[in-house]
C-alpha cells in the first residue's frame, strides 16, 4: 500500500519536474530540474515494481501551479525544496516509523537521502547564482500550502491517516 | 540580517505519560527538521503535561522526567528544542524559597541531600541537555496552584545565542509581568523572546493574550514567539492559538484553535554575539530560501470557540482516560441534545449511545424529540420505561414515609432511578456516562444528587442555560451551512425548559427565567459581586436575595458533581472554592 502511494508521489515529481525542465530557458535551472526529475523517476521505478502507478494528483497540481507562477522555473525549484520536499521527507519517515519490511525500509532511507541530496544540490546552485527571491513568491507559496493543507497534507504527503 | 527559523510545536500532551509525550515531541521535531527549523519551541511543561499536580510530589516522577529529557536528546538528526519540563535546583538553577512558606523538595538519589523543583524550559539538542531557564513568577490564582509545587527562579535568563541571534526565554506567567523577565532579557540584548505556555481556554482569553503580547513587544523591542499547549486535561482545555508577534506588536503567525499543529516562521533579527551559544547543527537539507509565510489563522467566533472547547475537552477526557464509548440520557430537552451533539463531534456517532428513560410524566413530544435527535445525529438509542421501578420504590417507601412519596421526594426518586440505570449501563459496557446539567442549574442546585448528576463527566457544567441555546443554534446553523440536516430539532429549541418530573412542570416555576437568572449568576459567581452590590446596581432586591440564597445553599451538591469542561474565567471547582459549611449571609450584617 505505502509503496504504491510513494511510487505515485515520486512519479508525479518526476513528471512535473521533467515538464518544467522542458519549458524553462535558463540552462542552469533546466539542468537542476532535469537532474532532480531523473532522480525522482528512478525512485518511482523502484517503488512501483511491476505494478501500475498513478501520479499523485495533488503533487502534480502543485507543480503545475508553481510553473505557472514563474516561467523561469525558480519557483518550481522553491516549491520542490521548501514545500514538497519537506513533506515527502516527513512521510517517508512516518512510514519507516510505522514499521515496514526491510527492503522497503532500505528503499525509503535511500529515497530520503536522494531527496535531501537534490534539495542541497538545488540550494548550492542557487547560492552560486545568488538567485533572489521574488516578493510575489510569499503569497504564492502560502496559497500552495493552503491548498495542500485543505487536501489533508498540512505537514506530510500521506498516505493520509 | 540573520534569520531564525522557529518551529512552534503546539502539542497535545498527556499529563504523566512521558512516553506518549516523548513520541509526540519527536514526531513534531521530525517535521520541524524537514522544514529546516533552527529551533523548536514547545509549550510549558510539554514533557510532563500540564498541570502535573501532585505527581510532582512523587520521587520517581521527577527522576523519570530527567530520563525522558535524556531520551529526547538521543536524536542527532533533529533540531535543538526548547522543552518544557521540570528540573531540580542541583542542575545549575538558582531558586528562591517557596512562596507559600512550605518547602517541598525531593531527595536526591543516593544521597542525603535534597533539591527543590523548578518549572523550566530546557535546551535539548545534539549536545545533550543544555542550559535551562526557570520560571520566576508562579501563578497561584484561578486554576493555578504552582506555588504548591515549584520554587521560583531568582533571576531572569540566561540569555541564549542561536546562530548569532540573542534569544531570551520567558515562561508563561513571566511574560505577563511588566516590568519583568522580558524587560530584563531585552536589556541584556535579546531580540526575540521564546515563550512556552500552558494557558487554559476561557472566553475572551485570546484577545487578552494578544493585547498583552503586542504591548510587551513594543515595550521590549523584541519579537515574541508564544507557543501554547493544546488539548483537554480534566476540567481544563488548552486552546493553542499560538502566535508570533513582531517587534512592532503585529501578529505575523497564528496557529489554529484546538488543533495540534507545527507552525514554522522565519524571523529576520539583528546579529548579536551575546548569550550562551547553543549548537544548532543537525542533519537537515541546507536550503537557504525563506520558509513559506505562516498562516495567520482567523480567530473563531465566541460561540464557535466555546463549542470547540467543549468538544476537545470531552474528546480528550474520554481518550486520555481510556473510554471508548459515551452514554447520554436523552430526555428530549435542550441540555441533553447539546451534550449528545458535542459527544458525536468529540468521539463520533458510533461511539455514542442514547437512552430514553421516560416516566409517567414524560410528554409524548419529549419522547419523540429524543428519537428525532438520535436519528439526526445517527446515534443508537434505546428506551427503558422507568415506571415499573418507580412503582416498586414508591411501594417500598410508603410504609417508611407513612404515605406514598410526593413532591420533591417523588420527583428526585425518578431522577435517581435514571441515574441507577445509566450507571448500570456504564458498569456493563465500560462506557462513560455524560451528565447533562448546565451552569445555571449547578449554580442554583436545580439538579438531583445521585440522579441526573450521576455520571463521569459533566460536559456543559460551566455553560449557562442562555449560552446552551446559543450553542444549539450554532450547531444547527453550522450543519445547515454544510448542507446537512440540523441535528437539534426545532421543537427542542422552542418548548419551555422542563424536568418533567411532575405534571405540567416547567423550570420557571422553580427558578427565575433564565434571561434574568444568568446575568445575575454571572455577577455573583463569576465576578464575585456581593448581593448588596447587585442591588446597588439596580437589580431587584428580592430576586437577588432569592438567587444568592439558592447559590449559597447548594454548595454541598456542587462538590459532588463530576468534572466538566471549564469555559469561563470562574468555573465551579478549581476556580470557585466556597466553603460548604458557610454561615455568612450578607443580609444579616
Amino acid at each position: 500500500m505505502s509503496r504504491t502511494h510513494f511510487a505515485g508521489v515520486f512519479d508525479a515529481l518526476y513528471e512535473g519536474l521533467a515538464r518544467a525542465s522542458q519549458s524553462v530557458y535558463d540552462e542552469g535551472v533546466c539542468v537542476r530540474l532535469f537532474v532532480a526529475s531523473r532522480v525522482l523517476g528512478a525512485l518511482a521505478l523502484e517503488a512501483r515494481g511491476s505494478g501500475e502507478v498513478v501520479p499523485h494528483e495533488v503533487v502534480t497540481a502543485t507543480l503545475e501551479h508553481a510553473l505557472s507562477e514563474d516561467e523561469e522555473g525558480y519557483f518550481t525549484l522553491y516549491v520542490f525544496t521548501m514545500v514538497i520536499g519537506p513533506r515527502l521527507l516527513v512521510s517517508l519517515r512516518d512510514d519507516l516509523e510505522r514499521g515496514v519490511d526491510e527492503p522497503t525500509a532500505e528503499a525509503w532511507a535511500a529515497a530520503s537521502d536522494a531527496v535531501i541530496g537534490q534539495m542541497n544540490a538545488i540550494s548550492a546552485f542557487l547560492r552560486r547564482r545568488s538567485a533572489p527571491e521574488t516578493p510575489s513568491w510569499a503569497p504564492a507559496a502560502r496559497a500552495l500550502v493552503d491548498t495542500l493543507e485543505s487536501a489533508g497534507y498540512s505537514d506530510h504527503l500521506g498516505p493520509i491517516r | 540580517m540573520p534569520v531564525l527559523r522557529v518551529a512552534l510545536a503546539q502539542m497535545n500532551s498527556v499529563v504523566g505519560s512521558l512516553s506518549d509525550n516523548v513520541a509526540t515531541l519527536q514526531r513534531l521535531r521530525t517535521r520541524a527538521a524537514a522544514a529546516g527549523a533552527t529551533v523548536v519551541v514547545t509549550p510549558e511543561l510539554a514533557l510532563t503535561g500540564y498541570p502535573p499536580e501532585d505527581l510532582l510530589l512523587k520521587e520517581g516522577f521527577v527522576d523519570a522526567t530527567r530520563v525522558a529529557l535524556a531520551e529526547l536528546s538521543l536524536a542527532p538528526d533533529l533540531p535543538v528544542t526548547l522543552v518544557g519540563a521540570v528540573l531540580e535546583e542541583s542542575l545549575g538553577l538558582h531558586l528562591g524559597p517557596s512562596s507559600d512558606g512550605r518547602d517541598i523538595a525531593r531527595r536526591l538519589e543516593g544521597s542525603h541531600e535534597s533539591a527543590h523543583v523548578a518549572n523550566v524550559a530546557t535546551v535539548v539538542g545534539p549536545d545533550g541537555v543544555g542550559p535551562s531557564v526557570a520560571k520566576q513568577f508562579l501563578p497561584n490564582y484561578d486554576v493555578f496552584d504552582e506555588q504548591r509545587y515549584f520554587h521560583p527562579s531568582l533571576r531572569s535568563g540566561p540569555l541564549l545565542n542561536f546562530d548569532g541571534i540573542a534569544v531570551g526565554v520567558v515562561i508563561c506567567e513571566d511574560i505577563w509581568v511588566s516590568p519583568g523577565p522580558a524587560h530584563d532579557l531585552a536589556r541584556e540584548g535579546a531580540s526575540v523572546l521564546l515563550v512556552p505556555n500552558a494557558s487554559p481556554y476561557a472566553r475572551g482569553r485570546q484577545r487578552e493574550r494578544e493585547q498583552m503580547l503586542a504591548t510587551r513587544a513594543r515595550e521590549t523591542g523584541c519579537a515574541i514567539v508564544y507557543c501554547n499547549l493544546v488539548g483537554g486535561q480534566d476540567e481544563l482545555v488548552f486552546d493553542g492559538q499560538s502566535v508570533v508577534v513582531n517587534a512592532e506588536g503585529r501578529v505575523v503567525a497564528r496557529a489554529d484553535a484546538f488543533t495540534e499543529e507545527l507552525v514554522v516562521v522565519d524571523l529576520d533579527l539583528p546579529p548579536s554575539d551575546r548569550g550562551i551559544p547553543v549548537s544548532t547543527l543537525y542533519a537537515r537539507p541546507e536550503v537557504e530560501w525563506s520558509a513559506p509565510p505562516p498562516r495567520i489563522s482567523e480567530p473563531l467566533s465566541d460561540v464557535a470557540e466555546v463549542y470547540e472547547a467543549l468538544v476537545m475537552g470531552t474528546r480528550d477526557y474520554l481518550r486520555k482516560n481510556g473510554f471508548r464509548e459515551a452514554l447520554v440520557a436523552l430526555s428530549g430537552g435542550i441540555d441533553s441534545s447539546l451534550v449528545a451533539a458535542i459527544a458525536v463531534d468529540a468521539v463520533g456517532a458510533r461511539a455514542v449511545r442514547g437512552f430514553a428513560l421516560p416516566s409517567r410524566y414524560s410528554s409524548e413530544g419529549s419522547r419523540g424529540d429524543a428519537y428525532d435527535l438520535a436519528e439526526r445525529l445517527d446515534i443508537a438509542i434505546e428506551t427503558a420505561e422507568i415506571e415499573p421501578a418507580h412503582q416498586v420504590f414508591a411501594a417500598m417507601l410508603a410504609p417508611l414515609l407513612g404515605e406514598v412519596p410526593t413532591g420533591l421526594t417523588d420527583e428526585n426518586l425518578q431522577s435517581r432511578i435514571r441515574g441507577v440505570l445509566m450507571m448500570a449501563m456504564s458498569n456493563a459496557s465500560g462506557a462513560i456516562v455524560l451528565t447533562t446539567g448546565n451552569k445555571s442549574e449547578m449554580a442554583t442546585g436545580y439538579s438531583t444528587l445521585y440522579g441526573d448528576s450521576a455520571g463521569g463527566f459533566a460536559v456543559i457544567k460551566d455553560v449557562p442555560k442562555t449560552l446552551v441555546y446559543e450553542l444549539c443554534h450554532y450547531v444547527n446553523a453550522r450543519a445547515v451551512a454544510r448542507g446537512d440536516l440540523a441535528p437539534i430539532p426545532d421543537s427542542v429549541l422552542l418548548k419551555p425548559p422542563s424536568a418533567e418530573l411532575r405534571p405540567d412542570q416547567r423550570d420557571d416555576q422553580s427558578l427565575p427565567p433564565y434571561e434574568l437568572l444568568d446575568p445575575l449568576l454571572a455577577l455573583y459567581v463569576e465576578q464575585d459581586w456581593t448581593a448588596s452590590e447587585m442591588v446597588a446596581a439596580g437589580h431587584d432586591p428580592e430576586l437577588v436575595r432569592r438567587i444568592t440564597r439558592l447559590v449559597d445553599r447548594s454548595e454541598y451538591k456542587r462538590r459532588q458533581m463530576p468534572p466538566g469542561v471549564r469555559i469561563t474565567k470562574k468555573a465551579f471547582g478549581r476556580d470557585r472554592r466556597m466553603p460548604i459549611t458557610n454561615g455568612f449571609f450578607e443580609d444579616q450584617w
